[in-house]
């Protein structure tokens, strides 16, 4: 622009002068209630945030850390999910009640308690399958590890019971020569 | 405590939601604002309305100015801009007439810029009010932002010499209406 504007400074001049505007209070009292409301809002949105949050939290919570737990007892499960059909609660209790106490050499005894810790680690699987069931419902997996379990089981027992027997009847042959101790499942 | 001080603590006092802080803000700022719009709107009620949704915006946006005091250029911008977007939507909004600057361009060189004598603001207000509006926004933006042609331009999405004409149209009407007047 042309340096030699006079007209065009003394407008500068003059529009630099700093002219009254009267403020009105009404103005100000608008844009007071109008930054309130959008804060209002905002905390409202926020809220909301954290409600829908909480609640998919609470849903994740639900499923993830909520105990399926239900008091029936282990032979109702069985039921339940046709565990039962064969009988293998039953047959166990009567291979059990065929172990009586016996008399076995020191030795032996040590040979027939390695098959009672299968047994025992067998019935803490056992015990985990059946707290799995509580915790996640039943799967079909489960279904089937528990009759492998009642199958191995029964196998064992049968397995003790022919030991004890083969032991026994080598005991009786060579019987003044045996420090016996009993022994129990 | 110099001004900018001020500014950059009013402006925290708001951050932290002290409302005192927002109208002494208002204060400070509401007369140069709406100074600056209504120049380019010439109506009290919408300059009210564009200043009312402004300090709003910047109130409810302050957490995210970067530099405290600089407060004041960051509403300005959002006065002029909100100004110019109301003035662009009247339907009397038309573009310049690329012949009409053409010769206003030529007339500019032959015209005597000397002082008016007896010159006050008032006149220069209403002269400019009376202004077509493309070529008072640019005129404000020059005149009383101190704006380049260039930064014109960007604001305007219009070219370098169309608001260069702009604004020697604006100059030259301005200084006709106010020797008529003078006269």
């Amino acid at each position: 622009m042309d340096s030699k504007n006079e007209f065009e400074k003394q407008l500068k001049f003059l529009l630099k002068t700093p002219q009254e505007i009267s403020l009105s209070r009404s103005h100000w009292l608008k844009i007071q209630s109008g930054f309130e409301n959008a804060e209002k809002k905002k905390r409202k949105r926020r809220l909301s945030y954290w409600a829908m949050a909480a609640s998919i939290l609470l849903l994740i919570g639900i499923f993830f850390f909520y105990p399926v737990t239900s008091n029936k007892s282990e032979a109702e499960i069985l039921a339940q999910y046709g565990l039962t059909e064969y009988n293998f609660p039953s047959l166990v209790q009567q291979k059990l009640i065929a172990l009586p106490k016996t008399k076995v050499a020191k030795s032996q005894a040590e040979y027939l308690d390695i098959l009672k810790n299968q047994l025992y680690f067998l019935d803490k699987q056992y015990a985990n399958y059946l707290e799995y069931i509580n915790l996640n419902g039943y799967q079909e997996f489960i279904g089937i590890q528990i009759q492998n379990y009642y199958e191995v089981k029964i196998e064992l027992l049968d397995k003790i019971q022919k030991e004890i027997k083969k032991l026994k009847s080598r005991n009786n042959e060579n019987s003044n020569n045996i420090n016996e101790i009993e022994w129990n499942i | 405590m110099n001004k900018t001080e001020i500014i950059e603590g009013l402006v925290k006092r708001v951050v932290a939601g002290d409302m005192l802080a927002a109208e002494q803000l208002y204060e400070r700022f509401f007369g140069a604002m709406f100074h600056i719009s209504f120049q380019m709107t010439q109506d009290k009620m919408l300059s009210e309305d564009i200043l009312q949704d402004c300090f709003t915006k910047s109130f409810i946006k302050i957490n995210q100015l970067k530099i405290d005091s600089q407060y004041g250029g960051w509403l300005k911008r959002m006065v002029i801009n909100a100004s110019i977007d109301a003035v662009k939507k009247r339907k009397n909004w038309v573009d310049f007439d690329q012949e009409i600057l053409n010769e206003v361009s030529i007339g500019y060189q032959n015209t005597n810029w000397s002082k008016i004598e007896g010159l006050d603001i008032d006149s220069v207000n209403q002269a400019i009010a009376e202004l077509p509006e493309r070529s008072r926004l640019v005129c404000c933006l020059f005149l009383i932002e101190g704006n380049t042609h260039k930064e014109i331009s960007e604001i305007l999405e219009i070219s370098i010499s169309t608001s260069k004409s702009q604004y020697q149209y604006a100059l030259k009407l301005l200084r006709r209406k106010l020797v008529q007047k003078g006269n």
